[in-house]
């Protein structure tokens, strides 16, 4: 990765699933708002373009993105049938070796 | 709270079985996992293996801790963390693997640049706000 842009920051004072999965959910909404394009995993969605989504260790943060990308899974497209959270994010999530380290 | 790094483990174990530890991510095949695995519970070391009991004040962000369950059954339980960790066992197309950084530093020294310009320690409303006006010096200059 040769560059790195900051496209939105959060700011949050809750840190549950429920909140991650609004994160993420809100993310996919505005930037469908602002390019009229949808942001899709390209794993999951025919013609997306998100790699993966890279994250730390915190077990909310991963599920609450898994919760939020499962509807866009297009299971004749994947290949991918699975129904939960945990499974799905088995398929676009890295974690950080850093924090399984500390 | 999990027992989720190595690095807490480290008073608990030997320095060749920490170094043995601290490369889990490196294995490469699934039988190397399985290998580490047994390993791992050969130890027989509650604290890194099995669930235990400790009353611990966290001086972190983590209030009082009551259980803590163990580092490899924390990863082995919630069975999508070794794959997130573990290239052989993801199922990420293997160049996607290699396109993510295999750490979230770039991303936090970022997050850290922010703050050391807008100040930590804010309420909700403050923080947004003195965001929206750092973007905007940013943007104009």
């Amino acid at each position: 990765m040769s560059k790195a842009i900051t496209i939105a920051r959060v700011y949050s004072d809750r840190s549950d699933r429920l909140q991650y999965k609004t994160i993420f959910d809100e993310l996919q909404r505005v930037t469908f708002q602002l390019t009229g394009r949808q942001l899709r995993l390209k794993r999951l969605s025919e013609g997306g373009s998100l790699v993966s989504v890279g994250v730390d260790m915190e077990l909310a943060q991963a599920l609450g993105a898994g919760d939020s990308f499962l509807p866009t899974n297009e299971p004749e497209f994947s290949q991918i049938h699975v129904e939960t959270a945990e499974e799905i994010v088995e398929y676009f999530v890295r974690a950080c070796y850093t924090h399984a380290k500390r | 709270m999990f027992c989720r790094g190595i690095h807490d483990l480290k008073p608990y174990v030997i320095d060749d079985e920490y170094a043995r530890l601290i490369n889990f991510m490196y294995l490469e095949t699934k039988e190397e996992v399985d290998e580490f695995a047994a390993w791992v519970k050969s130890l027989d070391n509650p604290k890194v293996q099995g669930l235990f009991i400790i009353f611990a004040f966290s001086s972190t962000c983590q209030v009082l801790n009551l259980v803590f369950l163990a580092w490899w059954d924390h990863k082995v339980n919630n069975s999508w963390i070794l794959p997130s960790l573990i290239k052989c066992l993801s199922k990420m197309d293997p160049t996607d693997w290699d396109l993510t950084p295999p750490t979230t530093n770039v991303g936090e020294s970022q997050h850290h640049w922010t703050n050391i310009n807008t100040g930590i320690q804010l309420s909700l409303l403050e923080a947004i706000l003195t965001q929206v006006a750092f973007n905007v010096t940013v943007l104009i200059t």
